[in-house]
């Protein structure tokens, strides 16, 4: 090994934790943090969740205009004023996708955003449903707002949030006949988790479900559970005048209910407390966020085993994610080359190593690869790692490098010698190293810095994060 | 939403469908019935009064396509049990007005929104399979989903994907319009191609497509993510060429069903090796103001099954219709129902038709749920030898006997 190999090694691991705790990581950013080794990047990548530090470059992206009271008005009026309120809503709704894309792009500390995106993937809600872009707004915030701090916090939060009281049905659930929608996922994606009974198993090697190995963990809840947090979760509507949610009283059920054994006159705040206290509920948790930040896992993984049983004690998720990437698995090969980019982590990746700013092209390949913020396909979230990959996802990558302006960061690659340049799209793009194919495949192109770049973009070594 | 106009194709007639894939000796399912991990349910191994497909390998050359529908479908409002009263005392404001709904006999009437599939029932292209599930139905709608596609031991692979890892080489065998590959689609080795609405063809750089097939030549030592990675480049460089034609006239934006069952038209008149199709339907979990949403819904099914079968003629095309669950029999105080269990397969086309399976009885609610009486996999299994020409064994290990279906 040469001398400077542990100089490279940090450098490298740098590199991958400014990718999996933000977006992308060219070279200037990992210069900015490798000096003092990486348990110190690791500590400014987490301090600013919990700490009032300032974000000037996502503080700095202007706030969409919202018109909720004049939509609400016009929804339901005449053919021309409904066509009028659709046309406000897609304008609105446009506004708030590319606002969350440039906030995540412009972000001095890009893991409050990342870790805001991760909990939408969580709690996902659609405005499909809900509608109103103004709602989606004030979820969005409270996840930027809490998701460092306890997880109990956050579902407190989002169990009375005005958009998923709409997504999930809250609003409608009375006593007379409970809706289960919102209890059972509570349940079921929240907290505690779904262990397959009698699925995988034996000869499953491949399972990237994780999870439903062949131990078999018992259901963390049962039906009577779904049914009873179902009568303890009614009553809860929008508030009229304002955007919060409000408990109307005649309308929940306020008899004894019996959840995950605790019995009594349980309302919202118990089943959360109730939940999230559930030794289900950190592994479930820990679990989810191991899958997206370092690679795919189930609560029964021994690493997710570790890291739950601290986060069981406070829920503290900023203490969470720093011993996240402080873990040794963390930088393992496995780790390293376990993740597909999401469609969000490819778009905005680029607008960061780049230094350019999402466009309408943004948020159209984002739709075409199926990942637009505020719309995920259903309440489980989006897809990971393979569900990425298809023959479409690959002619939109191709269709998105070979578009987009590269502005002066050209020069990066333009302005070494040809032998140099695959090296330097590398540096540029936040790769640690090409492959034997595809270095080949870039030198090939050397003399056309432009398409190198579009190589250097849908080569695998990129797509991977 | 303007139907894609087929391009005429020179060149793309002479790719037909494999004839390997009707090499197919091998050994009844019948003779394997026991119960797997997703095994049926005591009722479900007791449907031996259905009828049964012949044993495998019948060297039938037909087309399948599969639609899903996502989020649970009403089984109960779709295909209605009209004559029965218990129907409108259990379904309370929910029940359908028998008068309203399109009579399928045996005292079922179709939802009234359904109005092209009752003309399909007529004339013998729509088949009815009643109580169709699976032991373990647990309400999830993803834990459900899962086992609905995957129809295996583990969810590592769907049941289209083990059948593309038993057949065939072309890319083009299985396609999922759409955006990316649900897991029914994907095999050990091999997954569906995806085309989605609208144009398909590489950018016009003309030293692109040479550059890019040397990017993602095959290299040893990348990771298996990578390599996956490289795959999905590679396999689009093979198929692209062949499917741009195709497709180049389509402008629909893919947002609704009529537009992505043009797309399959397309590439059916085109003559592609393709054998399975599969696309989705989303938005069937009606928790509340159902009435309204799940018309639409039927509605929007109804057009797009009417007019793709209408355009695919005599050609032997069996489409399937599955979602991941029924919902409860009792609606809740949202004008909705919440999730249940056995559902109801519509099979159309190129089908056996009339009513398949036993309907699940009212008076005998498991749970306050319809209660399986067929298991999915005898579906499967019908489909895969009736309609691909393959032995059910060599996709469902240990599923109950196929269903003659076609």
């Amino acid at each position: 090994m040469p001398p400077t190999s542990t100089a490279d090694e940090e450098r490298r691991d740098v590199a991958h934790l400014l990718r999996r705790a933000g977006f992308g990581a060219n070279a200037a950013a990992v210069d900015a943090l490798v000096l003092d080794g990486y348990e110190a990047a690791v500590d400014a990548v987490c301090q600013p969740l919990t700490s009032t530090v300032a974000d000037p470059g996502a503080d700095a992206v202007a706030l969409p205009v919202f018109d909720t009271a004049g939509y609400l008005a016009t929804r339901d009026g005449t053919p021309a004023e409904r066509r009028a309120a659709n046309l406000q809503a897609g304008n609105e709704q446009r506004a708030l996708v590319l606002w969350s894309i440039e906030r995540m792009a412009g972000a001095d500390h890009p893991l409050r955003d990342k870790l805001a995106f991760l909990w939408h993937d969580h709690f996902a809600t659609s405005i499909e449903k809900v509608r109103i872009a103004e709602l989606m707004y004030i979820q969005y915030r409270t996840l930027l707002d809490l998701g460092g701090g306890r997880f109990d916090d956050l579902v407190h939060a989002v169990a009375r949030d005005p958009a998923m009281l709409i997504w999930l049905d809250g609003r409608e659930s009375s006593a007379t006949a409970p809706n289960e929608n919102f209890s059972r996922e509570l349940l079921e994606l929240f907290t505690l988790g779904h262990q397959a009974a009698g699925a995988p198993s034996a000869d499953d090697d491949h399972d990237d479900h994780g999870g439903a190995g062949e131990q078999g963990p018992s259901q963390p809840y049962t039906e009577t559970d779904v049914a009873e947090g179902a009568r303890a979760l009614t009553g809860w509507t929008i508030d009229p005048g304002g955007a919060g949610g409000v408990l109307r009283p005649a309308r929940f059920d306020s008899g004894t209910k019996r959840v995950l054994g605790t019995t009594g006159p349980l309302g919202l705040d118990e089943i959360v407390s109730i939940t999230t206290s559930d030794p289900a509920c950190a592994p479930h948790v820990v679990a989810r966020l191991w899958s997206r930040l370092a690679r795919p896992a189930g609560p029964q993984d021994e690493v997710v085993v570790e890291l739950a049983e601290r986060y069981a004690s406070d829920l503290d998720t900023a203490a969470l994610l720093r011993a996240l990437f402080l873990h040794p698995e963390f930088r393992s090969d496995a780790t390293r080359t376990g993740l597909v980019k999401t469609p969000v982590e490819y778009v905005v990746g680029i607008h960061r190593t780049l230094g350019i700013a999402p466009t309408a092209a943004s948020l159209l390949v984002l739709h075409s690869l199926g990942q637009t913020p505020f719309a995920p396909p259903d309440v489980s979230g989006w897809t990971a790692n393979e569900g990425w990959l298809s023959t479409a996802s690959a002619l939109m990558r191709l269709q998105f490098a070979v578009a987009l302006d590269p502005g002066t960061a050209l020069d990066q690659i333009r302005s070494s010698p040809p032998e140099d340049r695959p090296a330097a799209a590398a540096r540029l793009l936040g790769v640690d190293a090409w492959g034997p194919a595809t270095a080949e495949a870039l030198q090939a192109v050397a003399d056309d810095p432009r398409g190198l770049l579009t190589l250097a973009l849908v080569a695998p070594e990129h797509v991977l994060n | 939403m303007s139907i894609s106009r087929r391009r005429f194709l020179q060149g793309f007639g002479a790719t037909a469908g494999s004839a390997a894939l009707a090499a197919c000796a091998g050994p009844s399912a019948s003779d394997d019935a026991r119960p797997g991990p997703t095994g049926a349910s005591p009722a479900a191994t007791g449907t031996t009064e259905l009828a049964r497909a012949e044993p495998g390998g019948s060297g039938a050359d037909g087309t399948l396509v599969v639609i899903t529908l996502a989020g649970g479908n009403d089984a109960l409002n779709t295909v209605v049990p009209v004559s029965s009263d218990l129907y409108r005392s259990l379904r309370g404001p929910l029940a359908l007005d028998p008068a309203t709904t399109h009579d399928i006999g045996e005292g079922f009437g179709l939802h009234p929104a359904l109005v092209r599939s009752k003309a399909l029932w007529d004339g013998g292209q729509l088949a009815v399979v009643h109580g169709v599930g699976f032991d373990g139905l647990d309400r999830s709608h993803f834990h459900c989903m899962d086992v609905w596609q995957a129809a295996g031991t583990s969810f590592a692979t769907g049941w289209i994907g083990r059948w593309l890892d038993t057949s065939g080489t072309d890319p083009l065998d299985a396609v999922v319009v759409g955006r990316g590959v649900p897991l029914l689609a994907r095999g050990e080795r091999r997954a569906a191609a995806v085309v989605p609405t609208g144009p398909f063809a590489l950018p016009g750089d003309p030293n692109l497509r040479r550059r890019l097939t040397e990017l993602v030549a095959v290299d040893g030592s990348r990771p298996p993510l990578s390599a996956a990675v490289a795959r999905s480049t590679a396999d689009l460089l093979a198929v692209v060429d062949t499917v741009s034609p195709v497709v180049a006239d389509s402008t629909a934006d893919g947002s609704d069903l009529t537009a992505r069952l043009a797309t399959v038209a397309s590439l059916i008149e085109a003559d592609l090796p393709t054998r399975v199709f599969a696309t989705e339907l989303s938005g069937f979990d009606t928790h509340a103001a159902q009435p309204a949403q799940h018309e639409a819904l039927l509605a929007e099914l109804d057009t797009a099954l009417g007019a793709f079968l209408g355009r695919m003629g005599d050609r032997p095309v069996t489409v399937l219709v599955y979602s991941e669950f029924g919902r409860r029999v009792a609606p809740n105080a949202s004008d909705g129902t919440d999730h249940g269990q056995a559902g109801t397969i519509l099979l159309a086309g190129h089908v056996r038709g009339g009513h398949h399976g036993d309907p699940p009885p009212l008076d005998g609610l498991l749970e306050g749920d319809l209660a399986t009486t067929v298991d999915y996999r005898s579906v499967y299994g019908g489909l895969l030898e009736g309609v691909l020409g393959v032995p059910a064994t060599d996709v469902l290990d240990g599923a109950p006997a196929p269903l003659a279906l076609i």
